[in-house]
């Protein structure tokens, strides 16, 4: 048994790395996050260019696209090109802004399933029987209507569509949502829960008790 | 030396026993892994929506909630012990009643 610990400043040292713990991932994102913007989460500037992002799209049947990502005022800040998904090209995206995306195949996908996962897990699913025999697809889609609550992040998206003759595509690349980490709700549901396990695992630190003896008859 | 039986969640003899009562240590291994969980669980999503972890699975998150359940485990079963002072007021109180009794006891 660890009773060296027992004595009275050791008590105060552990207490001490407790709230240190509990509290350092709290100011030290704040601060990343506020004061310079080192936790990059931040769109580009009004004058800056769009950052290109990197994203793999293979398959046997040879599919082929591109994206674009809008703020909420429509001014372009990411843009999609096919090469290898890097964690260091992330696609950017506005939470409040909407995505433009393209693509088309060489083989047609008919009776396909496809799938989306975000850090393997399946975020999606769905299919069609494409009796139109598409190629191309092309629409807009809102942010928001994908991410109904607010968060921020760097997040690595796979999708999958197969069709029923086992053509298909994979794709994959890596997803930045930009925008204020401290304005969103999981900032506080996970600074909630840093701050009530830390008290909860203070308030589990052995116990010193008094107990009567009971009186023999 | 007064011994008394564990009690939950554990609980065992301390050096400092009194005939009228007994000391004793109760520990909450289970409690800090429940909490040391939370703590892994509220970091982790605190560096996801940072950018300071980013996943391509969720193993790092798994082992980071794990190193949580255990540093919670040691704290628990190993951490600093309190209430120490409060069981010692305790003790005396009870040692200073014993010995009130038993000096009403004895025929002048």
């Amino acid at each position: 048994m660890v009773s060296g610990l027992t004595g009275g400043l050791s008590q105060w040292i552990v207490w001490l790395v407790v709230v240190v713990f509990a509290a350092a991932p709290i100011v030290t994102f704040k601060a990343l996050g506020d004061l310079t913007g080192a936790s990059s989460v931040s769109a580009p500037g009004p004058s800056d260019p769009p950052v290109v992002g990197y994203g793999t799209l293979t398959g046997s049947a040879e599919c082929a696209g591109t994206a674009g990502s809008f703020d909420q005022s429509g001014r372009k800040i990411g843009l999609l090109v096919s090469q290898p998904a890097s964690e260091s090209h992330p696609f950017l995206v506005d939470p409040h802004g909407y995505v433009q995306y393209a693509g088309t195949t060489k083989s047609v996908i008919t009776n396909h399933h496809w799938s989306l996962s975000i850090s393997s897990i399946t975020a999606k699913t769905g299919g069609q029987p494409n009796a139109g025999l598409q190629q191309t697809t092309s629409g807009q889609q809102s942010v928001h209507q994908l991410l109904p609550v607010g968060v921020t992040g760097l997040f690595y998206l796979h999708g999958t569509i197969v069709g029923s003759d086992g053509t298909g595509c994979t794709g994959s690349l890596w997803v930045k949502v930009v925008g204020s980490p401290t304005s969103t709700i999981p900032f506080y549901v996970g600074s909630a829960t840093v701050l009530v396990g830390a008290i909860g695992v203070v308030m589990a630190f052995p116990k010193q008790q008094f107990r009567m003896k009971t009186p023999q008859p | 030396m007064t011994m008394s039986p564990s009690s939950s969640p554990v609980a065992e003899p301390a050096a400092a026993d009194a005939e009228v009562g007994t000391m004793v240590v109760k520990r909450h291994p289970i409690r800090g892994i429940l909490f040391g969980i939370l703590i892994g669980i509220g970091t982790n999503v605190l560096m996801v929506i940072f950018s300071i972890a980013s996943y391509k699975n969720l193993i790092p998150s798994i082992v980071m909630t794990v190193c949580g359940s255990v540093i919670g485990f040691m704290l628990g079963k190993y951490g600093p012990i309190r209430g120490r002072r409060r069981a010692r007021k305790q003790l005396a109180a009870a040692a200073a009643a014993a010995e009130g009794a038993t000096a009403g006891l004895t025929p002048a």
